[in-house]
């Protein structure tokens, strides 16, 4: 077995914790077969709660406490130096230390399906269990990466990591069921939440009429791999592993293309859609990575060389977003060419990613400077004040052609453009400033 | 076994380390020493592969940090100045999740947990749980989770630091014995009377900087090793210019007061005996003589005067 799954094991499932567990479910079940006796819903209703509770909020606590806990009780440099493969420590942990809130929310998922089994739905049930697998996943792993970033973040800015999974979580949460909500947003049976997903019609996806239920079942699994994923990635830096280049590229583009999917309109406004998810997936990379000076250097230093094998070693994980995010607003511009629409505007499409530009430099200006613990607050203050300010500012000059200054604004998308560009280039002049210099001081 | 070129490493306001060198061979015990701040627990991070110095490089029995993180991490065992136990588990639980997580196979783990628990004298104790032990002997049991995979290099970072004294003993006697089992093994601390027992070698660091030549051997601090010996000769009664006397029966003195000196001799029990007969036959009263070791308090002042690895003359 395992040994970090036998360990997990061994602290989160023993005897006591487990004759708790069954007694709360049994408190639960048996009030609800008290208050409505012989009626189903209800029941299966319950089944369902226990899940979302266990599976999706305590599960993500746990799956991300796995690693927080290491750090605060000082062992994982021990656990760093083991000899287990970095696959072996995160399914070890995601599902060692979730052991105990899978087998709760399982019984939960179980009945829920029996239930639907039995009302004749045995489709809607397969959907739901699917749904909840894949939406447990996504939350639970997607924890377990949110802890190693902050580890890895904290580590090479010289700080001691501050975890907030519960929060973490509880974000998460809230995003899958606004996703679901979106996706599923009509009927729900036997009075099921409607953002399980237990609807029927259609969702068009690149054309393609495919069933509701089943899309958002298939989306959350995938969505669900890919946080897998970057644990597994994220672990293997914390084990002084190498990642190779390409998959969290791979990942961005997944995105964009899902998103763009199901964008209901041209291929124009496709393109926006992935731009926007790729701009995303950029200012996440920005806050993400570890505001590491030494690595800046290194990848400035190996593009100057043409080292390639040095570039991928350090390239920042904003690079590949941003990249993308140029290929939407080319595809934005060549799209009209053949006959799609011309919503949004290819000079608008270059405006919004100059002030992405604009505000990668602020992000970076904050988070590299001389106290990294203050960088999150600054650079999101930095934006507020870049956008909100500027906003106030942009308007007192004249309406909707001073606020383009300050946004990108369709009503002039060229002075946002260059406005954005300039802007751009003036903050990231001063940002990398702060990412070549000055030298270290002797400690 | 270990070998240090240039290491420099930056935290993101300070130089913890600045042009590190050293070498240390195979078996040794080197005492790497320093005021609080030095860079002793940031170069033993390199050294254990877990974290990368911004340049030069490390290797770790044969192995680059950089390049072979994980074969330097299997080849040693790392206790940290701060460490932590798995508070909940069993002592026979925390060695054996120790020993599989190490490597080592699972029919063998049960029988390494108990040899590492025997080693550090906690056989006695196997069911009970880390959080009910005391501090010496969480001290011990985490020496036992670092050694289980019986590691070729160990690095221990101020591993006596809250022991008493038996514990100090305990621990003074194991590192003795794994190094004489072949084991490499690094220690670092800020107080030198507890390294004084085993150290073999002592690298000193100052301001993130390798002190003087490096590392400095036991045999120049000995008198005990191949070297020149130094005797301190203590007399009966005072004399007018001891050590013009004691130069001119041909002996080399260091240092010479009215009744005392200390004599540099070539190497070896004949020498001595051969300048106790000298002296005794010229009429000297001598009530002393004994070969003196020098303290690794003696020789880390001594050090410490010098200038740092990459300073200017």
């Amino acid at each position: 077995m395992n040994p970090e799954f036998q360990r997990n094991l061994w602290l989160e499932a023993g005897p006591r914790r487990l004759a708790w567990t069954a007694v709360v479910l049994a408190a639960i079940y048996g009030s609800v077969l008290l208050i409505a006796p012989g009626q189903l819903s209800p029941l299966g209703g319950a089944g369902l709660a226990v899940f979302a509770g266990a599976a999706l909020i305590w599960g993500p606590r746990t799956s991300g406490g796995a690693v927080a806990e290491e750090v605060r009780q000082r062992t994982w440099d021990f656990q760093r130096l083991s000899a287990l493969t970095p696959w072996e420590m995160t399914w070890g942990k995601l599902f060692g230390a979730t052991a105990l809130s899978w087998g709760a929310g399982a019984t939960g998922l179980a009945l829920a399906f029996v239930v639907f089994v039995l009302q004749g739905k045995p489709q809607v049930g397969l959907q739901m269990v699917v749904c909840g697998l894949g939406a447990a996943l996504l939350l639970q792993a997607g924890s377990m990466a949110l802890a190693l970033v902050t580890v890895r973040r904290a580590r090479a800015e010289g700080r001691i990591p501050a975890f907030r999974f519960t929060f973490g979580g509880l974000v998460g949460l809230l995003i899958v069921a606004s996703t679901v909500g979106k996706v599923m947003p009509t009927r729900g049976l036997g009075g099921a939440p409607a953002w399980l997903g237990l609807t029927f019609g259609n969702v068009h996806w690149w054309g393609l009429a495919l069933p509701r239920g089943w899309f958002l079942a298939v989306s959350l699994v995938a969505f669900g791999a890919w946080a897998l994923a970057a644990a597994w990635r994220l672990m293997r830096l914390e084990l002084q592993m190498q990642n190779g280049p390409w998959v969290w590229p791979a990942f961005v583009l997944f995105a964009g293309v899902w998103a763009a999917g199901l964008a209901d309109g041209g291929l124009t406004l496709r393109f926006a859609v992935a731009g926007a998810v790729f701009a995303a997936c950029a200012y996440g990379a920005a806050f993400a990575e570890p505001a590491d000076r030494v690595r800046m250097r290194q990848f400035a230093d190996a593009l100057r060389r043409r080292d390639m094998a040095a570039m991928t070693a350090t390239v920042p994980a904003v690079v590949a977003p941003v990249k993308l995010a140029v290929l939407a607003v080319i595809g934005i511009a060549v799209a009209p060419l053949l006959g799609e629409g011309i919503d949004p505007s290819p000079l608008l499409a270059l405006a919004a990613l100059a002030f992405l530009l604009r505000d990668l430099g602020v992000v970076a200006y904050f988070r590299f400077g001389p106290r990294p613990g203050r960088g999150d607050f600054g650079a999101v203050l930095g934006l507020f004040l870049a956008y909100f300010l500027g906003g106030i500012v942009g308007a007192s000059l004249g309406g909707a052609s001073g606020a383009a200054l300050f946004t990108p604004n369709p009503a002039g998308a060229l002075v946002s453009a260059v406005s954005g560009g300039l802007q751009a280039a003036v903050v990231w002049f001063f940002a990398w400033r702060r990412i070549h210099g000055p030298e270290v001081s002797q400690a | 076994m270990i070998s240090a070129r240039d290491v420099i490493y930056d935290y993101p306001a300070a130089r913890a380390l600045n042009g590190v060198s050293f070498t240390v061979a195979k078996g040794a015990v080197l005492a790497l020493v320093g005021p609080n701040g030095a860079g002793k627990s940031t170069l033993m991070r390199c050294i254990a592969a877990l974290d990368r110095p911004t340049a030069g490089t490390i290797s770790v029995a044969g192995l680059d940090t950089l390049a072979e993180p994980r074969g330097v991490h299997a080849a040693l065992g790392y206790l940290p100045d701060f460490f932590g136990l798995y508070d909940e588990l069993s002592v026979r639980r925390s060695l054996v999740y120790a020993a599989r997580s190490r490597g080592v196979a699972e029919d063998a783990a049960e029988d390494a947990a108990l040899k590492a628990a025997a080693r550090v004298e906690l056989s006695d104790r196997l069911e009970r749980r880390a959080g009910e032990l005391s501090r010496g002997l969480r001290q011990r049991l985490a020496i036992a989770q670092t050694i289980v995979h019986t590691p070729s290099v160990l690095l221990l970072d101020e591993p006596a630091a809250g022991l008493d004294p038996d514990a100090r003993r305990s621990l003074s006697d194991l590192i003795r014995k794994l190094a004489g089992e072949g084991m490499t093994v690094l220690v670092s601390s800020h107080i030198l009377a507890e390294l004084e027992d085993y150290c073999t070698e002592m690298l000193m660091l100052r301001d993130g900087r390798a002190v003087g030549g490096g590392v400095v051997r036991a045999g120049s601090r000995s008198s005990t090793a191949d070297g020149p010996a130094r005797i301190g000769v203590a007399f009966a009664q005072a004399y007018d210019d001891l050590g013009g006397r004691l130069a001119a029966l041909g002996l080399i003195v260091e240092s010479a007061g009215p009744d005392e000196a200390v004599l540099v001799l070539e190497p070896g029990a004949e020498a001595q005996s051969q300048t106790l007969a000298t002296l005794v036959g010229a009429g000297l009263a001598v009530r002393g003589f004994a070969p003196l070791r020098v303290t690794l308090e003696d020789a880390y002042l001594k050090e410490s005067r010098k200038p740092s690895q990459g300073d200017r003359p």
